[in-house]
């Protein structure tokens, strides 16, 4: 039999299975009371079981099958589903997802004795009783969205390898690149059967584009579905108090952005329940409830879509953070107390930790840095908002698709450079004096590229300009042409070492060269 | 002509393997369903020769869908797929109606020997 086959299929159900175990699980812990999901996880257990022994992983099936007969000794009256048994099965979900997980890395399972035994002993085994699980069980009304939604027959899904997008992704790049340079030919015969065809190519290559880019997306609540039980778990660790609230979960993004935004997400729920929140003895003094709480929405704005990661706790200490960036030297020692974007860049300094030391006042600051990176390398920006005693709120702004974008092609010295039309706010010819370009009045940030690049000779006068969106600013790029607009494809790929932060990725022009992609935010 | 065979599962997993056992040794799967209210729905529909059919599934479990299927087609030619340790439940299957019945993991051999029975 085909081994690979199986084994993935074996992974993609037990992956939806324990995720929606870990859903019904929190579902059945806050509240007891309600009809209970036995049915539905007992089933999930059972199909490991069943799939996990038919391709020899004896571990995995021993533990879906002690978790099984506990579910049974539950619903035959057994034994009630006090705090002891929901325990017991979250450590039989985890238990059975570092199996698959082990499986997936193509190791072989362990065996969990221990485990086993922990929910053999709460699980009064009548082994004759062995019965079918009662056939009128009620439904739950609200599904997992994503994989599990094909059940109801609401909607058909074929599961498809990312790489096999992927290969479509980068076809339809080299068709991109292939139709640019037929415009380009065209260009010169206005209104030739030549110039005609080529359009209509333009046309059906967008057509296509869009297709396999929509193709690609899929809903945040993919990533978002694992924190529920993170944050209990975390706030049982913790001893404190949290509800996690969810919104937008259905907002989508592309499969690359969204892979990559697990860790960013998990880093900062952690440091919001951590260092965030305050315990609940702390928050009764202040006369907040004692239930601390996080907010983590995704929404969707023009080209853009902005995660939330906002806590109700007591806010960073500016002050404390402040200091910190004085004692290391970052800022000096009678600058001004830092607003929220610049208290962001503090923390986003590489190494600014302020863990051991600072981390109790300052409320944050451990890891920002991370978060901050991978978020830029992800083409997107961060936002920080944070009120003391009221709490703190992260935005993550990302491109939906970070797999094609519109981009402004400038000219610097000889080489041409790529700026996404996501962080454009205008371009034009501007008086620069000094080094610094004058808005409507108004002097606002300014880097030139020829200083940026080691070119030198920066030239004041008439230069023409990028206008950018960093954070809640403007900032001014000068550069020495402005080339228009394209739709590059973005090619991934790792950056050599010491190339610097504002090289956001690379891409092909139609003429067949390589530019690279800016990211304009690294500069300010 | 190969015998037509419905096959009830509701892990994707144990339906993909059923189907391939019994496709590759001539048989043709004329289609799934995933709980008890389908398999009964798709039986009427398709008239299959043959049924495999879990026990334990959503909506309607597998024995309560042999009743029904039974009270369509008395002859109605039904091989149960249990796991381990569903005995009883495999005992109250044949009651209702079921024909004979593999234990899963199962053998691709064990499957076909108990299909080739039913089907004489």
């Amino acid at each position: 039999m085909d081994l690979a086959r199986y084994t993935a299929l074996f992974l993609s159900d037990s992956r939806d299975h324990l995720q929606r175990c870990n859903e019904l699980l929190l579902a059945w812990e806050r509240s007891p009371g309600s009809s209970t999901p036995v049915g539905e996880i007992f089933r999930a257990f059972h199909s490991i079981k069943g799939s996990s022994a038919a391709l020899g992983l004896d571990p995995v099936a021993e533990l879906a099958h002690a978790a099984e007969q506990l579910l049974e000794a539950i619903r035959d009256g057994n034994q009630s589903a006090g705090r002891e048994v929901l325990d017991a099965l979250f450590l039989a979900v985890d238990g059975l997802e570092e199996g698959v997980e082990a499986v997936g890395r193509g190791d072989a399972p362990r065996a969990a004795p221990a485990l086993i035994e922990t929910l053999r002993a709460l699980a009064p085994v009548m082994p004759s009783r062995t019965a079918e699980m009662p056939v009128t069980e009620r439904r739950l009304t609200e599904r997992p969205s994503g994989a599990n939604a094909s059940a109801d027959g609401s909607g058909r899904h074929v599961r498809v390898d990312l790489l096999r997008l992927d290969a479509l992704v980068q076809g339809i790049g080299e068709l991109m690149v292939a139709r640019n340079r037929l415009a380009a030919l065209a260009d010169g015969e206005i209104g030739s059967e030549l110039e005609q065809v080529s359009s209509r190519i333009s046309g059906l290559v967008s057509t296509l584009q869009s297709g396999v880019l929509r193709a690609r997306m899929a809903p945040v609540a993919e990533v978002f579905q694992r924190f529920p039980r993170m944050i209990r778990d975390l706030g049982r660790d913790l001893g404190k108090e949290i509800r996690l609230d969810l919104s937008g979960g259905d907002i989508e993004l592309d499969r690359s952005v969204l892979d990559a935004l697990g860790d960013p997400l998990t880093h900062l729920l952690r440091n919001a329940a951590d260092h965030g929140l305050e315990p609940p003895a702390d928050r009764a003094r202040a006369g907040k409830p004692r239930e601390g709480v996080i907010r983590l929405r995704a929404e969707r704005a023009r080209d853009e879509v902005t995660v939330t990661v906002a806590d109700d706790g007591r806010g960073i200490d500016r002050a404390a953070v402040r200091q910190h960036a004085v004692d290391r030297g970052l800022l000096e020692a009678e600058s001004a107390m830092p607003d929220a974007a610049g208290l962001l860049r503090l923390l986003s300094q590489p190494g600014f930790t302020m863990k051991r030391d600072v981390s109790r006042v300052s409320g944050r600051g451990v890891g920002v840095d991370a978060v901050v990176a991978r978020i830029r390398a992800l083409g997107g920006r961060m936002e920080l908002k944070t009120v003391p005693g009221r709490g703190t709120t992260f935005l993550l702004h990302l491109p939906v698709t970070r797999a094609i974008v519109r981009a402004l092609l400038v000219q610097v010295g000889d080489e041409r450079y790529a700026i996404p039309f996501g962080v454009l706010a205008e371009a034009g010819v501007h008086e620069a004096s000094k080094g610094e370009v004058t808005l409507r009045g108004v002097p606002v940030p300014t880097a030139d590229l020829r200083d940026a690049l080691w070119l030198g000779g920066g030239r004041s006068g008439r230069r023409p300009v990028v206008v950018v969106n960093v954070g809640d600013h403007r900032a001014a790029l000068m550069v020495d042409s402005l080339l228009g607009q394209q739709d590059v494809v973005v090619e991934q790929f790792a950056a050599p070492a010491g190339l610097p932060t504002w090289v956001g990725g690379a891409t092909i022009l139609p003429d067949g060269t390589p530019a690279l992609i800016l990211d304009p935010a690294a500069l300010f | 002509m190969g015998h037509t065979v419905l096959v009830c599962d509701d892990a994707i997993f144990m339906r993909t393997m059923i189907t391939d056992i019994l496709t590759q040794a001539g048989y043709e799967v004329v289609g799934e369903a995933e709980s008890g209210a389908q398999a009964v729905e798709r039986y009427r529909a398709l008239k299959p020769d043959l049924v495999t059919m879990d026990i334990v599934m959503p909506d309607m479990g597998g024995i309560e869908a042999v009743r029904e299927i039974c009270k369509v087609n008395p002859e109605a030619k039904i091989l149960m797929c249990s796991a381990m340790g569903q005995q009883a439940l495999v005992v109250e299957a044949i009651q209702a109606g079921a024909k004979d019945f593999v234990v899963k993991p199962f053998q691709p051999s064990r499957v076909l020997e108990a299909v080739q029975r039913l089907l004489g």
